[in-house]
Protein backbone atom coordinates (compact mmCIF):
# COMPACT_ATOMS: atom_id res chain seq x y z
CA UNK A 1 0.00 0.00 0.00
CA UNK A 2 2.02 3.10 -1.19
CA UNK A 3 -0.29 4.99 -2.88
CA UNK A 4 -1.07 8.23 -0.26
CA UNK A 5 -4.54 8.24 -0.61
CA UNK A 6 -4.43 4.30 0.43
CA UNK A 7 -2.21 5.48 3.49
CA UNK A 8 -4.45 8.38 4.58
CA UNK A 9 -7.39 5.93 4.51
CA UNK A 10 -5.47 3.22 6.33
CA UNK A 11 -4.72 5.99 8.94
CA UNK A 12 -8.47 7.55 8.58
CA UNK A 13 -10.28 3.92 8.99
CA UNK A 14 -8.42 2.18 11.62
CA UNK A 15 -10.02 0.99 14.61
CA UNK A 16 -11.32 2.69 17.53
CA UNK A 17 -12.95 1.51 20.94
CA UNK A 18 -16.76 1.92 21.18
CA UNK A 19 -18.65 4.29 23.69
CA UNK A 20 -17.68 3.07 27.34
CA UNK A 21 -19.63 0.43 28.76
CA UNK A 22 -20.52 -1.17 25.37
CA UNK A 23 -19.42 -5.18 26.54
CA UNK A 24 -21.99 -4.11 29.12
CA UNK A 25 -24.86 -3.21 27.68
CA UNK A 26 -24.46 -6.40 25.08
CA UNK A 27 -23.89 -8.92 28.21
CA UNK A 28 -27.25 -7.20 29.74
CA UNK A 29 -29.28 -7.73 26.50
CA UNK A 30 -28.00 -11.54 26.37
CA UNK A 31 -28.94 -11.88 29.86
CA UNK A 32 -32.44 -10.47 28.79
CA UNK A 33 -33.01 -13.35 26.51
CA UNK A 34 -32.77 -10.46 23.37
CA UNK A 35 -32.56 -12.15 20.30
CA UNK A 36 -31.41 -10.48 17.35
CA UNK A 37 -33.19 -8.53 14.40
CA UNK A 38 -34.47 -11.22 11.78
CA UNK A 39 -31.70 -11.06 9.18
CA UNK A 40 -33.65 -10.70 5.70
CA UNK A 41 -34.69 -13.30 4.08
CA UNK A 42 -31.73 -13.02 0.98
CA UNK A 43 -29.04 -13.26 3.29
CA UNK A 44 -30.69 -16.42 4.83
CA UNK A 45 -30.96 -18.01 1.41
CA UNK A 46 -28.11 -16.62 -0.32
CA UNK A 47 -26.06 -17.59 2.76
CA UNK A 48 -27.76 -20.97 2.56
CA UNK A 49 -26.97 -21.50 -1.36
CA UNK A 50 -23.67 -20.21 -0.96
CA UNK A 51 -22.09 -22.35 1.84
CA UNK A 52 -20.24 -24.85 0.49
CA UNK A 53 -22.55 -28.16 0.93
CA UNK A 54 -25.20 -26.12 -0.82
CA UNK A 55 -23.45 -25.04 -3.92
CA UNK A 56 -22.18 -28.37 -4.61
CA UNK A 57 -26.00 -29.88 -4.42
CA UNK A 58 -26.78 -26.65 -6.20
CA UNK A 59 -23.75 -27.25 -9.36
CA UNK A 60 -24.70 -30.68 -9.07
CA UNK A 61 -28.56 -30.27 -9.28
CA UNK A 62 -28.04 -27.58 -12.11
CA UNK A 63 -25.82 -29.80 -14.23
CA UNK A 64 -28.69 -33.06 -13.89
CA UNK A 65 -31.02 -30.17 -14.84
CA UNK A 66 -29.29 -29.32 -18.16
CA UNK A 67 -28.56 -33.48 -18.57
CA UNK A 68 -32.26 -33.88 -18.59
CA UNK A 69 -33.17 -31.27 -21.09
CA UNK A 70 -30.36 -32.09 -23.37
CA UNK A 71 -31.93 -35.77 -23.27
CA UNK A 72 -35.59 -35.07 -23.80
CA UNK A 73 -34.62 -32.54 -26.88
CA UNK A 74 -32.85 -35.46 -28.40
CA UNK A 75 -35.03 -37.73 -27.79
CA UNK A 76 -37.94 -35.47 -28.96
CA UNK A 77 -35.57 -34.98 -32.18
CA UNK A 78 -35.40 -38.93 -32.42
CA UNK A 79 -39.21 -38.89 -32.29
CA UNK A 80 -39.60 -36.91 -35.27
CA UNK A 81 -37.64 -37.92 -37.43
CA UNK A 82 -39.11 -41.15 -37.46
CA UNK A 83 -42.64 -39.86 -37.19
CA UNK A 84 -41.39 -38.30 -40.96
CA UNK A 85 -40.03 -41.41 -41.99
CA UNK A 86 -43.27 -43.14 -41.17
CA UNK A 87 -45.35 -40.70 -42.78
CA UNK A 88 -42.89 -40.82 -45.50
CA UNK A 89 -43.68 -44.83 -45.76
CA UNK A 90 -47.21 -44.26 -45.39
CA UNK A 91 -47.38 -41.80 -48.10
CA UNK A 92 -45.53 -44.21 -50.85
CA UNK A 93 -47.66 -47.02 -49.93
CA UNK A 94 -50.86 -45.19 -50.38
CA UNK A 95 -49.76 -43.98 -53.98
CA UNK A 96 -48.47 -47.52 -54.76
CA UNK A 97 -51.72 -48.89 -53.95
CA UNK A 98 -53.72 -46.00 -55.96
CA UNK A 99 -51.60 -46.99 -59.22
CA UNK A 100 -52.25 -50.39 -58.24
CA UNK A 101 -56.21 -50.45 -58.11
CA UNK A 102 -55.88 -47.71 -61.33
CA UNK A 103 -53.88 -50.86 -63.06
CA UNK A 104 -56.53 -53.39 -61.94
CA UNK A 105 -59.37 -50.90 -62.75
CA UNK A 106 -57.51 -50.72 -66.17
CA UNK A 107 -57.07 -54.21 -66.79
CA UNK A 108 -60.70 -54.62 -65.88
CA UNK A 109 -62.09 -52.45 -68.29
CA UNK A 110 -60.17 -53.90 -71.07
CA UNK A 111 -61.49 -57.55 -70.12
CA UNK A 112 -65.04 -56.17 -70.00
CA UNK A 113 -64.88 -54.30 -73.07
CA UNK A 114 -63.40 -57.60 -74.47
CA UNK A 115 -66.24 -59.61 -73.49
CA UNK A 116 -68.89 -57.01 -74.40
CA UNK A 117 -67.68 -56.84 -78.06
CA UNK A 118 -67.93 -60.52 -78.12
CA UNK A 119 -70.82 -60.92 -76.89
CA UNK A 120 -71.96 -58.31 -79.12
CA UNK A 121 -70.78 -60.16 -82.15
CA UNK A 122 -72.25 -63.50 -81.15
CA UNK A 123 -75.60 -61.38 -80.99
CA UNK A 124 -75.20 -60.12 -84.44
CA UNK A 125 -74.41 -63.62 -85.89
CA UNK A 126 -77.36 -65.13 -84.19
CA UNK A 127 -79.70 -62.15 -85.77
CA UNK A 128 -77.59 -62.92 -89.70
CA UNK A 129 -78.65 -66.75 -89.46
CA UNK A 130 -82.29 -65.39 -88.42
CA UNK B 1 7.54 -14.47 21.87
CA UNK B 2 6.35 -16.99 19.51
CA UNK B 3 5.56 -18.96 23.34
CA UNK B 4 4.04 -16.15 24.55
CA UNK B 5 1.42 -16.10 21.52
CA UNK B 6 1.37 -19.51 21.29
CA UNK B 7 -0.13 -19.48 24.93
CA UNK B 8 -2.25 -16.74 24.12
CA UNK B 9 -3.95 -18.64 20.64
CA UNK B 10 -4.46 -21.22 23.17
CA UNK B 11 -6.46 -19.23 25.66
CA UNK B 12 -8.40 -18.08 23.15
CA UNK B 13 -9.61 -21.52 21.87
CA UNK B 14 -10.63 -22.49 25.39
CA UNK B 15 -12.04 -18.97 26.24
CA UNK B 16 -14.08 -19.95 22.94
CA UNK B 17 -14.86 -23.30 23.76
CA UNK B 18 -16.76 -21.80 27.10
CA UNK B 19 -17.98 -19.84 25.38
CA UNK B 20 -19.89 -22.56 22.95
CA UNK B 21 -20.44 -24.30 26.54
CA UNK B 22 -22.37 -21.23 28.31
CA UNK B 23 -20.08 -19.39 30.21
CA UNK B 24 -21.23 -15.83 30.39
CA UNK B 25 -17.51 -14.51 31.59
CA UNK B 26 -16.03 -15.96 28.63
CA UNK B 27 -18.27 -14.73 25.89
CA UNK B 28 -18.36 -11.31 27.94
CA UNK B 29 -14.45 -11.68 26.96
CA UNK B 30 -14.75 -12.56 23.34
CA UNK B 31 -17.03 -9.26 23.15
CA UNK B 32 -14.49 -7.09 25.14
CA UNK B 33 -11.33 -8.50 22.63
CA UNK B 34 -13.68 -8.12 19.46
CA UNK B 35 -15.76 -4.93 20.32
CA UNK B 36 -13.38 -3.00 18.01
CA UNK B 37 -13.63 -4.66 15.41
CA UNK B 38 -17.18 -4.60 15.02
CA UNK B 39 -17.76 -1.17 16.00
CA UNK B 40 -15.24 0.41 13.61
CA UNK B 41 -16.70 -1.75 10.71
CA UNK B 42 -19.93 -0.07 11.47
CA UNK B 43 -18.86 3.52 12.67
CA UNK B 44 -16.89 4.01 9.63
CA UNK B 45 -19.90 2.73 7.70
CA UNK B 46 -22.05 5.04 8.66
CA UNK B 47 -20.44 7.88 10.43
CA UNK B 48 -23.36 7.87 13.27
CA UNK B 49 -22.73 6.22 16.81
CA UNK B 50 -25.91 5.59 17.75
CA UNK B 51 -26.27 3.44 14.74
CA UNK B 52 -22.90 1.73 14.89
CA UNK B 53 -23.55 0.81 18.56
CA UNK B 54 -26.75 -0.16 17.62
CA UNK B 55 -25.88 -2.76 14.68
CA UNK B 56 -22.75 -3.92 16.79
CA UNK B 57 -24.90 -4.82 19.61
CA UNK B 58 -26.96 -6.89 17.19
CA UNK B 59 -23.84 -8.38 15.88
CA UNK B 60 -22.89 -9.68 19.34
CA UNK B 61 -26.43 -11.09 19.63
CA UNK B 62 -26.28 -12.64 16.78
CA UNK B 63 -22.97 -14.42 17.88
CA UNK B 64 -24.00 -15.53 21.27
CA UNK B 65 -27.04 -17.25 19.53
CA UNK B 66 -24.62 -18.93 16.64
CA UNK B 67 -21.23 -19.92 19.33
CA UNK B 68 -21.41 -23.35 19.34
CA UNK B 69 -20.54 -22.96 15.37
CA UNK B 70 -17.93 -21.23 15.37
CA UNK B 71 -14.43 -23.26 15.33
CA UNK B 72 -11.14 -21.25 15.95
CA UNK B 73 -10.68 -17.29 16.69
CA UNK B 74 -9.93 -17.23 12.95
CA UNK B 75 -13.59 -18.32 12.10
CA UNK B 76 -14.89 -16.04 14.64
CA UNK B 77 -13.63 -13.23 12.99
CA UNK B 78 -14.18 -14.24 9.73
CA UNK B 79 -17.67 -14.45 11.18
CA UNK B 80 -18.05 -11.26 12.88
CA UNK B 81 -16.35 -9.36 9.86
CA UNK B 82 -18.50 -11.35 7.59
CA UNK B 83 -21.87 -10.42 9.95
CA UNK B 84 -21.43 -6.64 10.41
CA UNK B 85 -20.41 -6.15 7.16
CA UNK B 86 -24.28 -7.67 6.07
CA UNK B 87 -25.93 -5.55 8.92
CA UNK B 88 -24.23 -2.77 8.10
CA UNK B 89 -25.05 -3.02 3.86
CA UNK B 90 -29.06 -4.41 4.76
CA UNK B 91 -28.83 -1.62 7.18
CA UNK B 92 -27.96 1.45 4.33
CA UNK B 93 -30.09 -0.10 1.69
CA UNK B 94 -33.29 0.53 4.18
CA UNK B 95 -32.24 3.63 5.82
CA UNK B 96 -33.66 7.21 4.33
CA UNK B 97 -31.06 7.79 1.25
CA UNK B 98 -31.84 11.81 2.29
CA UNK B 99 -31.13 11.26 6.09
CA UNK B 100 -30.03 14.86 8.18
CA UNK B 101 -26.30 14.39 8.79
CA UNK B 102 -26.15 12.74 12.23
CA UNK B 103 -24.15 15.26 15.31
CA UNK B 104 -20.98 12.72 14.81
CA UNK B 105 -20.68 14.14 11.44
CA UNK B 106 -21.29 17.35 12.57
CA UNK B 107 -18.92 17.33 15.53
CA UNK B 108 -16.01 15.80 13.08
CA UNK B 109 -16.30 18.84 11.22
CA UNK B 110 -13.78 19.71 14.12
CA UNK B 111 -13.57 22.95 16.11
CA UNK B 112 -10.85 25.89 15.66
CA UNK B 113 -7.66 24.40 16.47
CA UNK B 114 -8.24 21.07 15.51
CA UNK B 115 -4.61 19.27 14.04
CA UNK B 116 -5.37 19.21 9.99
CA UNK B 117 -4.28 15.46 10.59
CA UNK B 118 -7.23 14.98 12.75
CA UNK B 119 -9.46 16.85 9.91
CA UNK B 120 -8.29 15.58 7.06
CA UNK B 121 -9.12 11.71 8.64
CA UNK B 122 -12.62 13.22 9.41
CA UNK B 123 -12.88 14.79 6.08
CA UNK B 124 -12.05 10.97 4.33
CA UNK B 125 -14.22 9.13 7.23
CA UNK B 126 -17.37 11.18 5.60
CA UNK B 127 -16.28 10.59 2.08
CA UNK B 128 -16.14 6.98 2.82
CA UNK B 129 -19.76 7.33 4.17
CA UNK B 130 -21.28 8.63 1.45
CA UNK B 131 -20.51 6.12 -0.54
CA UNK B 132 -22.56 3.43 -2.30
CA UNK B 133 -22.86 0.43 0.50
CA UNK B 134 -20.80 -2.00 -1.58
CA UNK B 135 -18.69 0.11 -2.50
CA UNK B 136 -18.10 1.40 1.43
CA UNK B 137 -18.36 -2.40 2.64
CA UNK B 138 -15.41 -3.44 0.28
CA UNK B 139 -13.20 0.34 1.55
CA UNK B 140 -13.29 -0.37 4.99
CA UNK B 141 -12.60 -3.88 5.04
CA UNK B 142 -9.54 -3.49 2.84
CA UNK B 143 -8.72 -0.49 4.82
CA UNK B 144 -9.81 -0.85 8.26
CA UNK B 145 -9.20 -4.72 8.38
CA UNK B 146 -6.29 -4.80 5.82
CA UNK B 147 -8.28 -7.60 3.90
CA UNK B 148 -7.22 -8.73 0.26
CA UNK B 149 -9.57 -8.78 -2.43
CA UNK B 150 -9.88 -12.73 -1.99
CA UNK B 151 -10.41 -12.20 1.35
CA UNK B 152 -13.24 -9.79 1.15
CA UNK B 153 -15.09 -11.85 -1.50
CA UNK B 154 -15.27 -14.96 0.73
CA UNK B 155 -16.58 -12.65 3.22
CA UNK B 156 -19.31 -11.01 1.88
CA UNK B 157 -19.91 -13.83 -0.97
CA UNK B 158 -19.07 -11.87 -4.19
CA UNK B 159 -17.14 -12.96 -6.70
CA UNK B 160 -13.36 -11.43 -6.49
CA UNK B 161 -13.64 -9.51 -9.80
CA UNK B 162 -16.51 -7.14 -8.83
CA UNK B 163 -14.87 -6.71 -5.40
CA UNK B 164 -11.77 -5.60 -7.36
CA UNK B 165 -14.01 -3.46 -9.43
CA UNK B 166 -15.85 -2.25 -6.13
CA UNK B 167 -12.67 -1.15 -4.95
CA UNK B 168 -11.11 0.82 -7.85
CA UNK B 169 -13.88 3.06 -8.54
CA UNK B 170 -14.16 3.62 -4.92
CA UNK B 171 -10.81 4.69 -4.94
CA UNK B 172 -11.35 6.63 -8.33
CA UNK B 173 -14.39 8.59 -6.36
CA UNK B 174 -12.78 9.56 -3.04
CA UNK B 175 -9.69 10.71 -5.26
CA UNK B 176 -12.15 13.18 -7.77
CA UNK B 177 -13.55 14.19 -4.57
CA UNK B 178 -10.72 14.93 -2.33
CA UNK B 179 -9.68 16.67 -5.46
CA UNK B 180 -12.55 18.84 -5.99
CA UNK B 181 -12.91 20.00 -2.76
CA UNK B 182 -9.08 21.00 -2.62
Amino acid sequence: MDDPLEMKLKQALARTDPPQGFAGRVMARVARGEAPRPEPWRWALFGRLLAPAWRTALAGALACLLLLTAGLAYREHNLRLKAEAERARAEQAREELILALRITGMQLNRARNIVLRQMDFRKQQENVRQ
Amino acid sequence: MAQAEAVALESQAGELARAAGGDSEAFAELVRRHQRLVYSIAWHFFADRAVAEDLSQEVFLQLFQNIRSIETDSHLVFWLRQVTSRKCIDHARWQDKRRHPSLDEVAEQGAPGTPPDLLENARLRRLVAGLSEKLRAVVVLRFQEEMNPSEIAAALGWPVNSVKSCLHRALRMLRDRLGARG
